[in-house]
């Protein structure tokens, strides 16, 4: 009787487990995903009425519709998105269903997962370990002879040699952007008498110090960085100050063709100070980005780092928040600039290179994702920053744009050419700690920072002539480099 | 050898489609067993002696023993092997006792049990991965609950870090041992039901307290079923990763990555907005070293805890 009870306890336990495990798969599903399903399933019925009718008849011939599946992993412009899809789906008069799938952290696991299995969809939005996976595999198609004369007039300024365009194959055509900014509260900088953004790095940590020294009573503090996860925090924040004060990307020399990080010094000092009591806000080094947002909403931080394309809308809808924010670029040592900011190209789409619809595909493509007018809209609106001449001259940009004229790219921000790790992914394999964690261990005072920035120059230099000697790797040296043109 | 023993030909018949019948109901399993287990093990095991980028461009390239040479040079995966133990060892000491009194409470017929023993089960059948965000919201050090009670309460003067690196791990154990405590229990209850109330009667009648009761006959009548309670929560401790990733991802600064994470980071390594190339037959090699450490902590305490079984 007793072992009865046991047994009934742990059958209900397992059982609670398989439940929970079930309602876990579905609540994870984001809203836009349950969307997604319900595409699928729409398109479903249609596909199994065709095999009803016989499998030899071809698609057109049945009347059914042709499917084209894109996949994309931005969640932010998904209403947008989905009604504009809609739309073409009720009015196009090619007999094209669009099925638009959203999937989030997973997405390059996804597409290394169709790709291994053969079902990839006809076109996937732009990233770059996605791209830089494939490019030399021959999975994506060159689009460059699907475009007409009109098409590559409007895009032509987003057509980047040795970015997207590669021995003349162009293989998508970014229609956004996003940079990283200094992002500051208004309302704190004028509490403790600051008058403007700081511009130099001293300036940046005295006004942290400032508001730190001054406000920290009231639960406020000067700085903060999302530092769980220091790849998160230091590429949209130190690295991006090293480009706009050394003009080098990652770490990397393009003049010299080598790795040198010993450049980083005085910014990761700067960096050190910043993280330290002095001015950051407590519990750094175990922030992720959103509670770092709720609390810069809530008006507990001064200033942090951050992307130009998420934090307006977040501010204005995941985190409303009452105090006035403001955006500025990334200080850097003295206020001398030497090299442009690398901004980061969005919204381009992948097509692939094995669809048996690339024609249809790439119809959708001109009609909902590279139309102007709804470039245009999509730019009003503030889901991202346009980078596409056309639009941008014609476009009446959304408030927070024209409050903050530093979310935009600017003259100071470019495009770097791809450094040997990310032409070819074998190419620069690290041993030990990569730039990110071995300068999160100096920032937070487990490393010394000159021996710290030696060693990851020797180490990355040392993967670099590893995997030269190996043909995985090629020198990539460009004599005439200039950062502020590059 | 005897040499064996001759089969009719109808008893042989008869065996044949027994057994057919037996291996018939074992194939799914075993073909699922196979699938999802074995071939992982040796694919992750092949993988030990390549250099591979993961899917992809990537051209995986057989190095022999080099990956194995860099785990055994690596001083952040040996960092990660003490964390490992500081943090089963200290889970393993908490849970154990904790689970084990509270079975010992609530294995009476009492009201309310089944509602207190469901509630500490709870626990068990959350999300790891939930379990770490609420955890992050219970201790980070800017408006955790913690802190604001212990402040409310004058324990401490200054918000405490949890989170930071004096005293993460800390957390982690707390965390672990939360959600740990009602699987084990249950098991402990498992354990106490099996034991013959006449012999604890007897026992009773012969003049032995509660105490005496309990160490000289219900903890010894338990040695098989610790002996088992024992090695899973080794294994466990030994494997746990999921709520570690949530709540502190191995830092600050590697102060709390644990062998499991380590190994995985290789294969899937957080890389928004930037390239890290994946390292498959490194994290290869850092999952079997792992599962070597995990394995002969298991064989050790299987040896040293044989008694166990032979108690009763």
């Amino acid at each position: 009787m007793k072992l009865k009870k046991v047994l009934a306890l742990t059958m209900a336990a397992m059982l609670t487990v398989t439940a929970l495990a079930g309602c876990g798969n579905s609540g994870t599903d984001s809203p836009e995903e349950s969307q997604t399903e319900q595409s699928k399933e729409s398109a479903e019925p249609e596909e199994s009425e065709a095999s009803n009718a016989g499998d030899e008849v071809s698609a057109e011939s049945s009347g059914e519709k042709t499917v084209i599946t894109v996949w994309t992993k931005d969640r932010h412009d998904a209403e947008f998105m989905q009604g504009k899809i809609d739309e073409y789906n009720a009015t196009n008069t090619d007999n094209i269903e669009v099925v638009y799938e959203i999937y989030s952290d997973n997405y390059s696991q996804a597409v290394d997962m169709v790709f291994q299995n053969g079902d990839a969809p006809d076109m996937f939005v732009f990233l770059d370990q996605v791209f830089q996976n494939y490019y030399n595999t021959g999975k994506f198609a060159d689009i460059t002879p699907l475009m007409d004369d009109e098409f590559k007039a409007t895009f032509a300024d987003n057509m980047i040699d040795g970015f997207n365009v590669f021995d003349g194959k162009c293989y998508f055509i970014p229609t956004a952007a996003t940079a990283c900014r200094l992002f500051y509260n208004k309302d704190i900088f004028a509490k403790v008498g600051i008058e403007k953004a700081p511009e130099t790095l001293q300036e940046l940590v005295d006004d942290a110090k400032l508001i730190t020294e001054q406000l920290s009573g009231e639960g406020i503090y000067g700085f903060a960085a999302n530092m769980k996860s220091a790849q998160s925090a230091l590429s949209r924040s130190l690295m991006k100050q090293g480009e706009r004060e050394l003009g080098m990307k990652f770490g990397y020399d393009f003049k010299n063709g080598r790795y040198d990080f010993t450049g980083y010094e005085s910014l990761v000092s700067a960096w050190k100070t910043l993280m330290s009591p002095e001015c950051a806000f407590p519990g750094c080094e175990s922030l992720d980005i959103d509670p770092l947002r709720t609390q810069f909403a809530d008006g507990k931080i001064g200033m942090y780092m951050s992307f130009t394309h998420a934090e307006p809308g977040v501010y204005a809808n995941q985190f409303p928040m009452e105090q006035e924010w403001g955006c500025a670029q990334l200080p850097v040592t003295d206020g001398k600039v030497v090299g442009a900011e690398h901004y980061q190209p969005l919204n381009g789409y992948l097509f692939n290179a094995e669809s048996e619809h690339l024609e249809e595909a790439w119809k959708v493509y001109c009609a909902v994702f590279a139309n102007v007018d709804t470039l245009k809209e999509y730019y009003e609106n503030g889901f991202g920053i346009s980078t596409v001449k056309k639009v941008i001259e014609s476009a009446q940009p959304a408030q927070y744009y024209l409050d903050n004229p530093d979310l935009l790219v600017c003259d100071t921000d470019a495009v770097y050419p791809l450094n040997p790790g990310e032409v070819n992914v074998d190419a620069v394999i690290i041993e030990g700690q990569n730039m990110y964690e071995a300068m999160a261990e100096m920032i937070l005072g487990d490393m010394d920072i000159a021996e710290g920035l030696q060693d990851l120059t020797d180490r990355y230099n040392a993967a670099l002539d590893a995997g030269i000697a190996e043909g995985a790797g090629t020198e990539i040296k460009i004599d005439n480099f200039d950062p502020m043109n590059p | 050898m005897s040499k064996k023993e001759k089969i009719s030909p109808a008893k042989r018949k008869r065996l044949i489609r027994e057994n057919l019948r037996s291996y018939s109901l074992l194939l799914p399993n075993l073909i699922l067993f196979l699938a999802f287990s074995v071939y992982p093990v040796l694919w992750t095991f092949k993988y030990v002696f390549y250099r591979y980028g993961g899917y992809g461009s990537s051209v995986p390239k057989f190095v022999g023993f080099d990956n194995l040479i860099r785990v055994f040079g690596d001083d952040i995966y040996w960092k990660a092997v003490k964390n490992t133990f500081v943090y089963a060892g200290a889970k393993i000491l908490f849970v154990i006792p904790i689970a084990f009194f509270l079975a010992l409470l609530l294995n009476k017929k009492r009201r309310g049990n089944g509602f207190f023993q469901s509630v500490i089960f709870m626990p068990t059948v959350m999300s790891s991965a939930v379990m770490g965000l609420v955890f992050y919201l219970l201790f980070n050090v800017y408006n955790g609950q913690i802190n604001r009670y212990l402040l409310d309460w004058n324990i401490i003067s200054q918000p405490v870090n949890w989170l930071g690196k004096q005293h993460a791990m800390k957390t982690l154990v707390i965390t672990a041992i939360w959600g740990g405590i009602g699987n084990y229990m249950v098991y402990f209850i498992a354990g106490l039901q099996q034991i013959s109330q006449d012999t604890l009667e007897s026992a009773r009648i012969d003049g032995a307290n509660r105490l005496q009761t309990l160490w000289y006959i219900t903890i010894p009548m338990l040695g098989p079923i610790l002996k088992i309670i024992l090695m899973l929560s080794i294994t466990a401790a030994f494997s746990d990763m999921n709520s570690v990733m949530v709540l502190t991802e191995g830092g600050p600064t590697n102060a709390t990555m644990v062998m499991a994470l380590y190994g995985y980071q290789f294969f899937f390594p957080i890389s928004a907005g930037t390239v890290i190339t994946p390292q498959y037959g490194y994290g290869a090699a850092v999952s079997t070293v792992s599962a070597v450490i995990a394995g002969l902590i298991t064989l050790g305490y299987l040896f040293i805890s044989r008694k166990l079984d032979d108690i009763y």
